[in-house]
């Protein structure tokens, strides 16, 4: 029975598209790099908010009720949020472990993977630093990934999916060689971040963290650590402070005051201004290492 | 080779120079010896590191064989995760120990107290949760509740499918109904420190449930839409029959709509159960053991909660529910009512405020004025797993040795999260 039924069921021609949802907007746009209008996109999370502490809202789950494949950035970036989601969307396709959920952390080398593993160190995720994205040669990685995974679930369109990618490589090579070049002066210097959100980018071109606002992972910045800082900053002349985009800026515009440093407010996620990969990393690049 | 120039070039003017010229020589020699060591530093550092640091990645033979194993998960652990959760704090009332734990209100009789039972210093419980994928197709968690004084209840032990087509999950076991808004909810992650008057005077502190099975349903829709079935055990202390088995049915409507920034959620409940028909009081309170005959209890309920995110992390959130039971008693049919209303100030990652009004009414005719409640509180989070709260109720709904009595109570109490926890929903 089973034999026949499932030639019977691959003649099948594929009526509708893939429907995909993603965690962060910089999924949507590679999804979108890779397959056009062959599949739709649901972006869940705004490029602007904390990409570990998005609201889960009642809407997102309509967004995966029908989802095909759900890709996650992974890393325990979302445990926070997509979970309670998954758990109510009622879709046995996008589950962890299901052939519909793919956690590109997997397929990346991740940093900062903590020794040891205990709360008194703030909020550490045990499978190291997730955010791997904002390496600007993590991405055709990503895309590349995110292409296998749609060839797998739609072989018909698998051409279009390998030529999308084929020309998206090629363009990413050209802005990652402009980046290499916008980025070398900063080699070898130093920089103060809000939350180690930064270090892919700053490590892929030789910029040193020296240290973070906030006194721990997840712990709001404290006057006594804010006063180490300007100090270290002053005897150490670390010229810039890297702020993204959601936590408060008073604290970094404080110690910038105080210690002549320059505060730069990073975007993170594709969003705003920065509508494309290639804008968000043009701005990254631009404003980290301004001449 | 500088070096060895810059040496001859300071012998050979030696030769003719006088002091003063000699000792400006010898500075600037000092000048150009400490520039050639930066410099010879820099190289060393730009030596050290790569032009662009190398990528390794996976061939593309290496990710789909990934993709067709695991789905590309990074589960690492078999073990479930294991969280204990502990809550206690410091009380001060108006009234005695007995005097609050006598305390009775009016059409329902004498509370039963869970939490902050004392003056003075409470451990409230320790809660030992523990949740797991069993295989492809459940999940299963169990919620055990270790009070202050010894005692243990098994709060809440259920499977949930996983693999159900057509937006359907089975749940079974025992667990919270999903009745209302806030019914469904652990006391840790409720929004005030004590139950909503109206939840606890119609369910009881631990709230609708028990040993029973909920079929839920995701509709196919881009908004959300949930409806429910449930069955329970009858519950005496839920206000129905525990001498029928499977006698309470519960079913629900969820659906949400984001209107801008802001999140509307609204339910529609109800629930329906055989009663024990008992005869009540001067009071209206219910004689126990007074058992007539079997009657209907019906309670129905709607929910609205506004939520509006503001800058950063801060969010206003408006949450309403309204609640009425239709009980059979002696003769007729006891009808009751009641609501709250809070509205929750979340300021930062920190800081968060509300206030809350309680109000229970339609309740007995000889008593004129409203049974209510006001309370305000002040939640301080030092980080995502400790909570400190403050919370201040003045209570017009208890009743002592037969006079109303007005409580005025503060609570200042801690909530800490150990362990693995999973994410609650909105």
């Amino acid at each position: 029975m089973k034999k026949l039924l499932l030639p019977l069921l691959c003649s099948l021609p594929l009526l509708a598209s893939v429907h995909v949802a993603v965690a962060y907007p910089y999924i949507g746009e590679l999804v979108k790099t890779i397959a056009h209008d062959k599949v739709d996109v649901s972006v869940i999370a705004q490029g602007s908010s904390d990409p570990h502490f998005v609201v889960p809202r009642p809407s997102y789950i309509g967004m995966l009720r029908e989802a095909d494949l759900l890709i996650v950035n992974g890393g325990g970036l979302e445990i926070g949020w997509i979970p309670p989601l998954q758990n109510q969307a009622h879709n046995p396709k996008i589950i962890q472990g299901a052939a519909g959920y793919l956690d590109l952390s997997a397929y990346v080398k991740m940093i900062d993977k903590p020794t040891s593993l205990s709360r008194a160190q703030g909020d550490v995720h045990a499978e190291g630093n997730p955010h791997y994205s904002l390496d600007p040669y993590n991405i055709p990685v990503l895309a590349k990934i995110i292409m296998l995974k749609l060839s797998l679930m739609d072989p018909a369109n698998k051409n279009v999916y390998h030529t999308n990618y084929d020309v998206f490589a090629k363009q990413w090579s050209i802005k990652l060689a402009q980046w290499d070049k916008t980025m070398l002066p900063c080699r070898n210097t130093q920089v103060i971040q809000y939350h180690e959100l930064y270090s892919y980018f700053l490590n892929r071109y030789g910029i040193h963290t020296a240290g973070t606002i906030e006194p721990l992972p997840g712990i709001t910045p404290s006057s006594k650590h804010t006063l180490e800082l300007i100090n270290q900053i002053r005897t150490d002349k670390i010229p810039t402070i890297i702020q993204d985009d959601y936590h408060e800026p008073k604290t970094a515009q404080f110690i910038a005051s105080k210690s002549g440093a320059r505060a730069v407010v990073l975007a993170h996620d594709v969003g705003g201004e920065n509508d494309t990969l290639e804008k968000l990393f043009d701005s990254l690049s631009e404003q980290t290492c301004k001449q | 080779m500088v070096k060895k120039s810059v040496l001859s070039l300071v012998c050979a003017s030696a030769l003719f120079a006088s002091d003063t010229e000699l000792e400006q020589l010898k500075q600037q020699m000092m000048q150009l010896q400490q520039q050639l060591s930066e410099m010879q530093k820099h190289i060393q550092t730009l030596e050290a590191v790569p032009a662009v640091a190398s990528n390794e990645t996976l061939s593309d033979e290496e990710m789909l064989q990934k993709m067709a194993t695991k789905g590309g998960t990074t589960v690492t652990s078999l073990l479930p995760d294991i969280a204990l959760i502990l809550n206690g704090g410091y009380t001060s009332r108006n009234v005695t120990n007995t005097q609050y734990a006598n305390a009775s209100i009016p059409g329902f009789g004498k509370m039963e107290i869970q939490n902050n039972a004392k003056d003075g210093f409470n451990l409230n419980y320790g809660e030992v949760a523990m949740s797991s994928t069993v295989d492809p197709y459940f999940d299963a968690s169990a919620i055990f509740h270790i009070h202050g004084d010894g005692t243990m209840e098994v709060e809440e032990a259920y499977f949930v499918t996983r693999a159900l087509d057509y937006g359907l999950r089975v749940k079974a076991g025992k667990f919270k109904s999903a009745f209302g808004r806030v019914n469904e909810k652990h006391h840790h992650a409720w929004n005030f420190e004590d139950q909503e008057l109206v939840n606890n005077v119609f369910f009881g502190p631990d709230g609708l449930g028990g040993e029973g099975a909920q079929l839920q349903w995701a509709a196919p829709t881009p908004m959300y839409l949930m409806a429910g079935f449930e069955l329970f055990n009858g519950n005496a202390k839920q206000g129905f029959s525990a001498k029928e088995s499977a006698s309470t049915a519960v079913g629900y409507l969820k659906s949400s709509v984001d209107v801008g920034n802001a999140t509307v959620l609204a339910g529609l409940s109800y629930a329906q159960g055989k009663s024990e028909v008992q005869n009540t009081d001067g009071l209206g309170n219910l004689i126990v053991d007074s058992f007539t005959d079997y009657g209907q209890t019906r309670l129905y309920g709607v929910d609205v909660t506004l939520e509006y995110p503001l800058e950063g992390y801060g969010s206003l959130i408006w949450q309403n529910e309204w609640i009425q039971r239709n009980k059979d008693v002696e003769t007729m049919t006891q009808k009751q009512a009641g609501y709250y209303s809070e509205l929750m100030y979340k300021i930062d990652e920190n800081w968060a405020t509300g206030v809350r009004y309680d109000d229970l009414y339609k309740n007995m005719e000889n008593i004129s004025h409203h049974l209510n409640r006001t309370s305000v509180k002040v939640d301080y989070k030092p980080f995502e797993f400790s909570r400190f709260r403050l919370q201040y109720n003045q209570d017009h709904s208890k009743y002592i040795d037969d006079q109303a009595k007005t409580i005025h109570e503060v609570m200042l109490n801690y909530t800490l999260e150990l362990g693995a926890h999973g994410a609650h929903a909105f």
